[in-house]
């Protein structure tokens, strides 16, 4: 059941791009990205129980360490995304370490500290990387073997294939013992711990997986849309991912795509009417508090698929 | 399992320890026998469940020991100390809602060297868990839950099992389900410390009784001495 759930879910992904327009591929494509980053959160939001602030810096890391070896050093993309991809995976692990001696509220602090300073940083640094204002990576440092990935067919299902591969790794990990272990953690520390489990090296593990793939995000929107800035540094950009999962479902695998779909589409639509398009989403998650408190997936988990991973 | 009855497999000594600057307990003894049900009795706010927690070591110990087989756990970091075949059943149960009651379990014996021979005697120990494995521990009734929670400890083998409060709050078919169990795992060997509110389950299945009072150990009684001193009872219970 689960994995045709899966299969169906990517197959549609993939029958998308053939029958919506032009316009709503790019969007798909953005929302695949950033879905990505969602997914990273929801490994420790989801299943982990901890809330961070600081996600943006992840993100950062990526972008980043992917868009500054391109623009300074010459780097060839799949180079400079092993290095987005490293960079954010370090940036995570050193945070984790740090950030996770606290827990509850003083834990969303730190990291949201962290995550300032690092945007503080990109903005004080701004001779490299042009601060606010950002820089394009141009569109020749946007081609591997030939195949131009600031093209809309090639970035479409460049940004299917890494989603593809979040998506799956995030599945398979929920049914690993780690996995039910992390979940464990989440509904009651405590308990895991007199179970013989070392929860600190596992909330580090998930740190680390988690701020590996919100770079993985970072790197991939960097290269597939061709821009960096110190904007996907701030502090908005550590709540949205948050704000997705919990749109879409906290837990769940398939919650952080569609939360994620909902609040773009629901941006873009709004726009169309008011710039006040964020009062539009403010009232969306009140009413989901409200009637839907697990998120859209984990209602339907809740009323009407019991199984939903 | 070889287990040396009347050997003392626990050894609390001068126990003291608390939350923070809070202190709770003031200088704590007793120990407990392989195979045997030793019951630490006292009202609410002696210092029972921190004992426990203490010997887990999810409270900090400030002075004094406490020995298992001769292997001081004060130092150990808390999640070593269910690698010694120690158990605990918390007060409240405390089981992971949302994951099934088989998920519950192989959460539990992911850690054991033994998870066929321990899922077996799980089953044998609660059939009724074998009917519910595919629902969600959240949702079974509290007798269900305790027994879930007492099954989870048993998949570590546990050679010493603490259980805080277990009947509380169950109607008595669900306490007498239980102190069945108690009394099938101390014929298995396993020793087992509990803290219990209720006298008359304390009097059927306790070997022995620490009576503690203000963090302190202030008598001690053994089984066949409970009759004649019922009075120790009323003092330290009010009952």
């Amino acid at each position: 059941m689960t994995k045709s759930l899966h299969i169906s879910v990517l197959t549609s992904l993939v029958l998308l791009f053939f029958v919506v327009s032009d316009y709503h591929d790019g969007n798909l494509a953005r929302i695949m990205v950033l879905a990505i980053y969602a997914v990273g959160y929801n490994l420790l939001f989801g299943y982990t129980g901890l809330l961070s602030l600081g996600h943006a810096l992840f993100f950062a890391a990526g972008m980043y360490g992917l868009a500054l070896p391109i623009q300074h050093l010459g780097v060839s993309p799949i180079e400079a995304f092993a290095m987005g991809l490293a960079s954010a995976a370090t940036v995570s692990l050193v945070i984790g370490f740090l950030a996770l001696r606290t827990t509850g509220a003083a834990f969303m602090i730190v990291t949201l500290m962290f995550a300032q300073a690092g945007f503080l940083a990109l903005l004080y640094f701004g001779q490299w990387t042009r601060g606010d204002e950002g820089f394009v990576i141009q569109q020749a440092d946007r081609i591997i073997a030939g195949i131009d990935f600031s093209q809309s067919t090639e970035r479409y299902f460049a940004a299917f294939v890494l989603f593809a591969v979040a998506y799956l790794l995030i599945a398979w990990l929920i049914s690993t013992p780690f996995g039910k272990c992390l979940i464990a953690i989440r509904e009651n520390e405590e308990r895991a711990q007199m179970l013989g489990y070392d929860v600190h090296r596992h909330k580090l593990l998930a740190m680390l997986v988690s701020g590996t793939l919100s770079g993985a995000s970072g790197a991939a929107y960097a290269f597939l849309f061709g821009y960096a800035g110190a904007t996907f540094a701030s502090v908005q950009y550590s709540i949205l991912p948050l704000l997705w999962v919990l749109l879409g479902g906290a837990g769940t695998t398939i919650g952080p795509l569609i939360g994620t779909a909902f609040a773009f589409y629901l941006i873009d639509i709004s726009s169309h009417f008011t710039t006040a398009h964020l009062l539009v989403v403010g009232l969306a998650i009140v009413l989901l508090t409200l009637f839907a408190p697990q998120g859209l997936a984990g209602e339907i988990r809740n009323r009407l698929i019991s199984w939903l991973p | 399992m070889l287990i040396l009855a009347h050997q003392s497999m626990l050894e609390v000594s001068n126990l003291h320890a608390g939350y923070g600057k809070v202190r709770v307990l003031f200088g704590l003894n007793f120990n407990v026998k392989g195979g045997e049900v030793h019951c630490l009795l006292g009202r609410n706010g002696a210092g029972k469940s921190t004992a426990l927690k203490a010997i887990m070591g999810l409270v900090k110990t400030t002075t004094g020991s406490i020995k298992f087989e001769d292997s001081e756990l004060t130092h150990l970091p808390a999640h070593d100390i269910p690698k010694q075949r120690i158990g605990l059943i918390p007060q409240g149960r405390r089981l992971f809602s949302e994951l099934t009651v088989a998920e519950n379990l192989r959460v539990g014996l992911m850690t054991s060297d033994t998870p066929e021979r321990q899922e077996i005697r799980v089953f044998e120990l609660f059939p009724r868990l074998q009917e519910r494995l595919q629902q969600k521990a959240g949702t079974l009734s509290g007798g269900e839950q305790q027994m879930l929670a007492v099954a989870r400890a048993l998949c570590l083998e546990p050679k010493l099992l603490l259980l805080d409060e277990p009947t509380e709050g169950l109607q008595p078919t669900m306490v007498a389900l239980i102190t069945d169990a108690i009394s099938q795992l101390k014929n298995d060997g396993v020793a087992i410390l509990l803290v219990e509110q209720h006298v008359d389950t304390v009097i059927s299945v306790a070997d022995r009784v620490t009576f503690v009072d203000n963090g302190r150990t202030v008598a001690s009684l053994k089984a066949n001495e409970f009759e004649d001193n019922r009075d120790i009872f009323s003092t330290y219970l009010g009952v």
